[in-house]
Formats: C-alpha cells, sequence, structure tokens
C-alpha cells in the first residue's frame, strides 16, 4: 500500500482566515479546513484528489528529481520547432539599454534566406515529427520591415495546413509602425499576441525611446495599441522599469484604466543584458528593489483592474537558449542559441545556409550545446522550493555568474493574496 | 468533502514538455491574469 508525505512544493497561505495550499510544481490551488494536511482525517476521495493534483506524493519520491527529470525533458524535446527571427537589425529607435549595439543596422533578411528559413522548418516538422512550431518575430525593431514579416506568416501559414501542425505567432516590437501594420500583416489572423516595450509615461518614454530627429513616440505607440485591441489582438505592454521611471509607472496604470485597456502590462527588470557597465548609467535596479516595486505596482494595477500576471507560469526549459530545437536567427542567418548573443557572430553555432535535411549545421558545435547543458539541478537551485516555477532562471545571467532568483521568492505570499481575493 | 479545489492543476505530470511558446523566457510578459 502507498504510503504518501506532503509534497515539498506545497506554499501553505491563510486568506481572510481561510487555510489555502498552493502547489508550486503543479500550480493547483486548494482549501483545507485547517492549517496544513493531516492525512489521519482525510478520505480516500480527498487523498485521490491531493495526489492527483500533486499536494501529495508517494513517500518514496524525490520531487526534486522529479522536477529535474521535468525540466531535462524539455529541454531534450525536439518535438517542437521553435525560432526566434531577427528578421532585421534596422531600428527607428536608439535605446540606451540596448544589448544589440554592434549589429550592422543596414542587415536585414533576405527574400532568399526567408526561403532558406522555411524550408528548413518544414524539413525540421518532418524529421522530428514536430506537432507545434512558435515564431518570435523581432529585430532591431521588426515592424520596419513588414515585407519580411509578411513572407513569412505566409509561407509558415502554408506549412501549417500541409502537415497539420500547431502555429504561435509572436511579435516583439517598439509599436512604433503598430498601427499602420495591421491591416497589411492582418494581425488579427495571424498572431497570437504582440508584446510592446515602453520606458515610461509620455516625456519619462520620449527621453529613451525617441526618432532619430528626436521625436516623442508615445502617443503614437499608445495608438498602435488602442488600434489592435479595436482588432481583439492580445497585446502584452512590458514596461522596463527603473529607478527613474518607477513613479510614471502608475501613470500608466491609470491611463490604462481610463481607456479601459484589456492589455497585459508586465514589469521588466532592465539589467546588463550584452552590455557590461550599462546599469550604471541607467539607474537600474537591484533584483530585491525590483522585485519590491514590481509587487507594489502589480498591487496598483489589480486594483484598478489592469491584466497583470499574478501566479507563477510552471517552467519547463526556460527559453531558446536550453531547448535543443529552437534557434535565434539573425539577418545573415546567422545560427544562435541565445538572442542576447545575436549578432556576436563569434557566438554564433552556425548557418542556416548550411543546414541540410532540417538538422542544424555545427559549424561551433560548443555554443550549440553550452546552455542547453548547463543544468540548474547540479548547483544550488536542486533543494529550492521555488525550482518548478523558475528552473534555474536565465541560462545567460547562470553562465555570467548573475542569476537572478525568482521574484516569486518574496513575492508569492502576497500575489496568492491577490489571486484569492478575485477568485473568491 | 472538507478540501475543495479552487485552482486546477496546470502541470499534470512529471514528463512534460511546455505547451506554449517560450521562446523568450523571463522576457515575455503576456501571460494574462488568472
Amino acid at each position: 500500500m502507498t504510503t504518501f508525505k506532503e509534497s515539498a512544493y506545497n506554499f501553505p497561505v491563510t486568506h481572510k482566515e481561510g487555510d489555502y495550499i498552493y502547489n508550486l510544481y503543479t500550480g493547483a490551488i486548494i482549501k483545507t479546513p485547517r492549517k496544513g494536511l493531516d492525512f489521519k482525517k482525510l478520505s480516500e476521495v480527498e487523498l485521490e484528489l491531493l495526489e492527483k493534483k500533486g499536494f501529495i506524493v508517494d513517500s518514496a519520491v524525490d520531487e526534486s528529481k522529479r522536477a529535474e527529470f521535468s525540466h531535462l525533458a524539455s529541454r531534450f524535446s525536439s518535438r517542437a520547432l521553435g525560432l526566434v527571427l531577427h528578421t532585421t537589425f534596422e531600428c527607428n529607435f536608439s535605446c540606451p539599454y540596448c544589448y544589440e549595439k554592434k549589429v550592422d543596422r543596414n542587415l536585414f533578411m533576405s527574400e532568399e534566406l526567408v526561403d532558406k528559413i522555411v524550408d528548413f522548418s518544414e524539413s525540421n516538422i518532418q524529421r522530428n515529427k514536430i506537432r507545434s512550431v512558435s515564431l518570435a518575430y523581432i529585430g532591431g525593431e521588426p515592424l520596419a520591415r513588414p515585407d519580411i514579416i509578411r513572407r513569412f506568416l505566409t509561407k509558415m501559414d502554408l506549412l501549417k495546413t500541409k502537415h497539420g501542425v500547431s502555429l504561435s505567432n509572436a511579435l516583439i516590437t517598439n509599436g512604433y509602425f503598430l498601427e499602420e501594420n495591421i491591416a497589411g500583416l492582418e494581425m488579427e489572423k495571424y498572431f497570437n499576441f504582440i508584446q510592446v516595450s515602453v520606458d515610461g509615461f509620455e516625456a519619462s518614454h520620449d527621453k529613451t525611446r525617441h526618432t532619430a530627429d528626436g521625436g516623442g513616440s508615445f502617443e503614437k505607440i499608445l495608438k498602435g495599441i488602442i488600434a489592435a485591441e479595436r482588432k481583439n489582438i492580445k497585446v502584452a505592454v512590458r514596461y522596463n522599469l527603473l529607478k527613474n521611471n518607477r513613479v510614471d509607472a502608475e501613470k500608466l496604470i491609470d491611463l490604462m484604466s481610463r481607456l479601459k485597456l484589456k492589455a497585459t502590462l508586465g514589469f521588466g527588470h532592465v539589467k546588463n543584458y550584452g552590455s557590461a557597465g550599462l546599469c550604471g548609467s541607467l539607474k537600474c535596479m537591484s533584483r530585491p528593489e525590483y522585485s519590491a516595486e514590481d509587487l507594489k505596482l502589480i498591487k496598483y494595477a489589480a486594483a484598478r483592474d489592469i491584466k497583470v500576471s499574478l501566479l507563477p507560469r510552471m517552467a519547463y526549459n526556460n527559453c531558446c537558449a536550453d531547448n535543443v530545437n529552437s534557434y535565434a536567427i539573425d539577418p545573415r542567418g546567422d545560427m544562435y542559441k541565445c538572442w542576447n548573443e545575436v549578432g556576436q557572430k563569434e557566438q554564433s553555432f552556425g548557418n542556416i545556409n548550411d543546414c541540410v535535411d532540417g538538422k542544424p549545421a555545427l559549424s561551433k558545435e560548443a555554443n550549440y550545446y553550452k546552455y542547453i547543458l548547463e543544468n540548474p539541478f547540479r548547483g544550488g537551485c536542486a533543494k529550492c522550493k521555488y525550482v518548478p516555477v523558475c528552473m534555474g532562471g536565465c541560462p545567460y545571467e547562470r553562465s555570467k555568474g548573475e542569476a537572478a532568483c525568482s521574484k516569486y521568492k518574496t513575492q508569492l505570499p502576497d500575489l496568492l493574496g491577490l489571486y484569492l481575493e478575485k477568485k473568491i | 468533502m472538507s478540501v475543495e479545489l479552487i485552482k486546477d492543476a496546470e502541470r499534470i505530470d512529471f514528463a512534460g514538455e511546455a505547451a506554449e511558446c517560450i521562446l523568450c523566457g523571463s522576457f515575455c510578459v503576456s501571460k494574462e491574469n488568472e
């Protein structure tokens, strides 16, 4: 007969005199009649439910090993294809923290290169019996060259139909050219979501996100977001949070509330990505500072019915960098594991033009698996309660010795309270 | 029954793989309010 123990990932929380448990591995929440789980007082039906939802586990199971297995299975799964497409390095802005400082802004993907990437995708789908394809369009500013995106959208959609795969298109944009491209790119038909980055509210945003001639962009970007929402396109707004734009974040929330915008709002932690010393001039927040301010803003936004992410997303592998069949591709066709390194040719592992039969060409194979083989469970993360929602965090940061612990380490009790407040 | 399920599990097995696009890692803020 199986004996059970409480999951190591159970996170108890009290809300309005009710006792709840959130499980960090499965994401489920239960309400319990009293604090903790008293096995002797639980019925067979309750035990079955608790086991199914991860709150109790077989005493013989090491849950840390289970989480590690889940992480590695996802890392080494080639049943999905992921492409981060840097369609152009051209950009109409010159943001001070851009990690692509050294790229040639005149480069963009040729029609031949787009067709080569589509051919690679088709071979890869057939070779690996792919079920889902995820594409993220990024630049430079991808909407500076909508013709390239259009070519991808049309051709990849044909592959979707031909091979019966699910296809997800995401667009990461500064939003400046959003409104004028909604119709031309049939965004409501093709895009699962669009993420727009902002740096502040009106003047504080325009200070860093201005056009080459110094013109502001906030108003135009806002018009683009509103136009996208009118077409029922899912929009996520990423507010790059710094010490000196913290106050303005509340102004943006107030405006979104007044306009009844449906966009999801998230606050990004600006760090030294790809440019050492950057944060000295930009007033970046430390991780604890960011976690505290992010939480305050989430509360402020939630109180005004702005969509914000409250509970963690269940983590498997982290990103493009640590999955065997995900690739970032630049306008030259050079392939990378981490998009922070795109444009730094020495970090590339090969070129799409050398790929045969949907297999990545590994001219510098060490660059291909440097992130895939870096296992956070071999370090201090294995015994951390938060590892199922973090899985070690950003592989790039870890490789630089700059690993940042999950914000949920400090925010979870408050976020669960907010979630329960809305749910119950 | 005295134990009540408030939110269902998102991860149901231990050998799963990401069900949604995770290309952009923590840069992505698209997850909506639950």
